[in-house]
């Protein structure tokens, strides 16, 4: 740290410090200087004095020739311990009479004589000559050598005087310079720190003191002044802000009461059309209902972008972590977009990496709903040729994956201008776009956000008419609870079951057209339907019968669905009281979903729904219900939860017909040995042909029990072996398979329907 | 007669500050003697009204030892600021006008009565090794050679007749103080 860096408190110490210490020492070396002089002078003088006593008493010892006399006078100077030497010529030169202070003391200047008078200082030595002269004649001379040991002690005393001083100034200084300096440096230190507060703190309601009128005082002033410009610009601010926030919140609200709005006519159309399906109807009026279908959908799809949007711009959409098995949403969505793709002949091929971990821990919704968006464009976007959606394991570890999803197309592509607008809101390619191919222009915009909050980025390359390549790489955790997925599956089938005449349910909506709805698809499954038009009838309802369920529209006249609910749960009755009850609403407002939970209702649903949406909440809630309420009277459906199967396919396929069920597993445990064979064999014969075909076949083998892993390694395989490449992972495929196939043997060995 | 007066000067210097004894015996006893005259006179003062004339008188009594060598030697000189008159006379009378009487081989009976007849005035009287001199009322005589001291003198004698000596005389001087002895 420089001098410059110092705190202003020690800058100014130091400075009057250095200040009075090198004034001391000057004013101290002028005064040794000064006093040296006038010692040497006085000296002098006094030598001279004596020197002329000591002459002028010797005159008439010279004049009258006794050198006894002269001595007897010279004696006289051994009082005085400077004088080393005296001594006294005559005119011819020669020693008269001389005396040294003691008799060992050796003369360094025996002839220290000259023709005037003077004087040297040699070395704290003082030497002089003087001429004796009586009545105007030179009778002699006198020569004095003193030492100056009294002025060395002298210098010794001046210096350490001069250096107690100098200490005792210097700290007396210091203090007081300690003392002054707070006069210049305190308001500097309390402007910094309140400088320092308000930088940190942000608070700018400050007002400093000013304790004078000098410079730091105007700086003071000035600062004042402009801590109060900028709370004025502050406080502006955030009323602006306020004001913002607020407009952007009635956006926000706006959007979410249109969306509502929209929804609950969309109801009423969705619902008639399908009811309207299911009446005797001619092929032409069979085709135009579609149509209302497929644009309703299409409305749908659009008002739940904007939502999505709203939501995320809002900064409301919460991003889940859940476990759940990519490989089944994957196939899910390829499955849909097959048939889409198949439609518009166009070719679909995708390629799943087979290291793909098959549980991973995320959000499948939103992860799926990037998927479905983005080869949704491909399929859109592309006249002719071909989409690809191909997964790629980036790198895995024993924690987590780093996967690429890629979807190329051969569509009508991106000008390079406009890759980087795309993902903007609200913007297509070219306006044109928009008309030739529909879309609100959000689905990429939401698809990057989400990609984004799930910590990914979409990218995009692309070649006008010839293609684009969308792809984005997430980083997932890995999944093991492999029951939870299980869980859902195994619900389905005992669905069924649940669900019948027996069942009873109220609904309570005041909307006639929904009511008509509701009740038509019910009636389908014959499940007993009481309908109320408002909740004073719904606790009227509820005194006289048992309910297995209660659907519940939130905005209904005289008591609404919240209202009702809290009563209901406040029942006197204890089963009264547990009644499932499932929230109809057409408003997605963000946080509805949660209100209505924390409320006591059991589950959400918004409209407009699918009637199989309907079914599966109902059949959640009731069989919940029953298990509770009947202390697990009922007896659980005798289903195992597998670990490497999936049952889905053979309860789909022969759902009443257990024989043909056990049939199939029957068909499976004979099939997978010889497979297992036939892979073995044609590896070691390195016939990669018919190595493929045997994958092929095997591969739909292991799609009647859903091993997902087992379907993909095939499929895998199958284009290795076509293609003939990736020859080294061949063995390690087959042994995964006999492996796993052994496995999926031990599993199924005791599964009977 | 210039060169002769700077010569003399040389040896007159030389004489006084020879600084040894050896070296003073290359001179006469009464060339010693005239400059020790000489420079009696400058460690004397007389009273203001006896030297108005800027003139010191010496005079030399009846027998006279020094010859030309008390002219050689003061010739030209001064002591404090007057010049030397030497006159040889055998009249008692003209003592009086003098600041200096100088005896040499006189009888005692004719000197006591100089003496008594010069007492009170201010007159310095010398005495060449005369014994008793100062006894008698003499202000200054020279010793015998080798003696301890070179001359003697009776200071009170020298009070009397309101003559001051310098204390530089007087220490080197055997002070003879027996005045009251004649009276």
């Amino acid at each position: 740290m420089s001098f410059k860096d110092l705190s202003i408190r020690i800058k100014i110490i130091t400075l009057l410090g250095a200040t009075s210490l090198i004034t001391l020492l000057l004013s101290g070396l002028i005064f040794y200087a000064y006093d040296k002089m006038q010692y040497e002078q006085s000296t002098l003088r006094e030598l001279n004095i004596l020197a002329e006593i000591i002459g002028s008493n010797a005159e008439s010892a010279i004049v009258f020739n006794s050198p006894i006399l002269a001595n007897e006078i010279l004696e006289t100077l051994n009082v005085n311990d400077n004088i080393k030497v005296a001594r006294i010529y005559t005119n011819n030169k020669s020693i008269f009479s001389e005396y040294l202070i003691d008799n060992s003391y050796t003369d360094y200047n025996p002839n220290f004589i000259t023709r005037k008078d003077t004087f040297a200082f040699i070395k704290n030595n003082l030497y002089i000559n003087k001429h004796i002269i009586l009545d105007n004649e030179v009778i002699g001379s006198i020569y004095l050598h003193s030492g100056l040991d009294d002025y060395k002690q002298r210098i010794t005393n001046f210096f350490k005087i001069f250096i107690i001083i100098l200490l005792a100034t210097f700290i007396i200084g210091l203090f007081i310079s300690i003392w002054l300096q707070g006069l210049i440096s305190n308001p500097i230190i309390s402007l910094t720190k309140t400088m320092q507060k308000v930088s940190k703190n942000g608070n700018f309601n400050v007002n400093i003191k000013q304790a004078s009128k000098d410079e730091i005082g105007q700086l003071i002033t000035v600062f004042n002044t402009m801590i109060n410009q900028i709370n004025k610009q502050n406080k502006a601010l955030t009323i602006a802000k306020e004001e913002a926030e607020a407009s952007s919140k009635i956006k926000d609200e706006f959007l979410a009461n249109m969306s509502h709005e929209i929804r609950t006519p969309m109801n009423g159309i969705m619902g008639m059309v399908k009811l309207l399906t299911d009446t005797p109807l001619n092929k032409k009026q069979h085709l135009y209902l579609e149509n209302i279908s497929i644009s309703a959908h299409n409305l749908l799809i659009i008002i739940n972008d904007i939502l999505d949007f709203s939501k995320i711009e809002a900064g409301k959409l919460k991003i889940e972590a859940i476990t759940f098995n990519l490989l089944n949403l994957l196939n899910k969505s390829i499955l849909m977009f097959k048939e889409e793709a198949k439609n518009k002949s166009l070719n679909f091929n995708f390629n799943i990496d087979r290291n793909i971990p098959e549980f991973v821990i995320g959000d499948p919704t939103r992860l799926n709903q990037i998927i479905v968006n983005l080869l949704g464009n491909a399929i859109k976007f592309t006249k002719q040729g071909e989409v690809n959606f191909s997964i790629k394991l980036n790198s895995k570890d024993r924690k987590e994956s780093t996967i690429c999803f890629i979807i190329k197309d051969t569509g009508i592509g991106i000008p390079k201008d406009k890759l980087n607008v795309i993902f903007s809101s609200f913007s297509q390619a070219s306006s044109d776009m928009t008309r030739r191919f529909g879309g609100t222009g959000l689905g990429l915009t939401i698809s990057n956000q989400l990609a984004n909050l799930q910590g990914g980025t979409i990218k995009v390359e692309s070649t006008i008419n010839k293609g684009s390549t969308f792809y984005f790489t997430l980083t997932l955790k890995h999944g093991n609870n492999k029951i939870l997925n299980e869980e859902n599956k195994t619900q389905k089938i005992d669905d069924n079951n649940i669900l019948n005449s027996n069942t009873k349910i109220l609904l309570a909506e005041d909307n006639e057209i929904n009511q008509l709805f509701v009740k038509t698809i019910l009636k389908n499954r014959n499940i007993n339907l009481t309908i109320a038009s408002n909740g004073k009838e719904v606790l009227n309802l509820i005194e006289k019968e048992t309910f297995n369920l209660i659907l519940m529209d939130l905005h209904m006249p005289e008591i609404d669905g919240y209202k009702t609910t809290e009563l209901i749960r406040n029942h006197k009755d204890k089963i009264k009281r547990k009644i499932p009850i499932i929230a109809l609403t057409a408003s997605a407002i963000v946080g509805e979903k949660e209100k209505c939970l924390k409320n006591g209702m059991n589950g959400y649903i918004s409209k407009p729904f699918e009637p199989e949406d309907l079914l599966e909440v109902i059949i959640k809630n009731v069989k919940n219900n029953k298990i509770i309420t009947k202390n697990n009277r009922v007896k659980k459906p005798n289903i195992t939860k597998y670990k490497y199967i999936d049952l889905t396919y053979i309860e789909s396929v022969g759902s009443d017909d257990p024989k043909f069920k056990n049939e199939l597993i029957d068909i499976f445990k004979k099939q997978i040995p010889v497979l297992i064979t036939q892979l073995t064999n044609n590896l070691e014969n390195k016939n990669y042909k018919e190595l493929g075909s045997i994958a092929h076949k095997a591969k739909s083998t292991v799609a009647i029990l859903g091993i997902t892993k087992l379907q993909n390694d095939m499929k895998q395989l199958e284009i290795y072996c076509k293609t003939n490449t990736h020859s080294e992972e061949y063995k390690i495929i087959i042994d995964d398979f006999i492996k796993l196939s052994n496995k999926v043997l031990q599993e199924i060995e005791n599964v009977k329907f | 007669m210039k060169r002769n007066k700077y010569i003399l000067y040389i040896l007159l210097i030389i004489s006084i500050f020879g600084g040894t004894k050896n070296a003073m015996c290359q001179y006469s006893e009464y060339e010693v003697k005239a400059a020790y005259v000489f420079n009696f006179a400058k460690f004397i003062s007389w009273p203001k009204e006896s030297t108005e004339n800027d003139t010191i008188t010496i005079a030399i009594f009846k027998n006279d030892p020094f010859g030309i060598i008390i002219d050689k030697t003061m010739n030209g000189r001064k002591a404090n600021g007057k010049i030397w008159k030497i006159i040889r006379t055998n009249n008692k009378k003209t003592l009086t006008k003098c600041q200096i009487v100088f005896f040499s081989d006189i009888e005692k009976y004719p000197l006591m009565q100089i003496l008594s007849n010069l007492k009170t005035k201010p007159i310095v009287t010398i005495g060449d090794n005369i014994p008793n001199f100062c006894q008698l009322g003499g202000v200054i005589n020279f010793t015998p050679q080798f003696s301890e001291y070179q001359f003697e003198i009776n200071n009170e004698v020298a009070k009397i007749n309101s003559i001051t000596i310098s204390p530089k005389l007087l220490v080197l001087a055997k002070i003879i103080s027996n005045i009251g002895d004649e009276f």
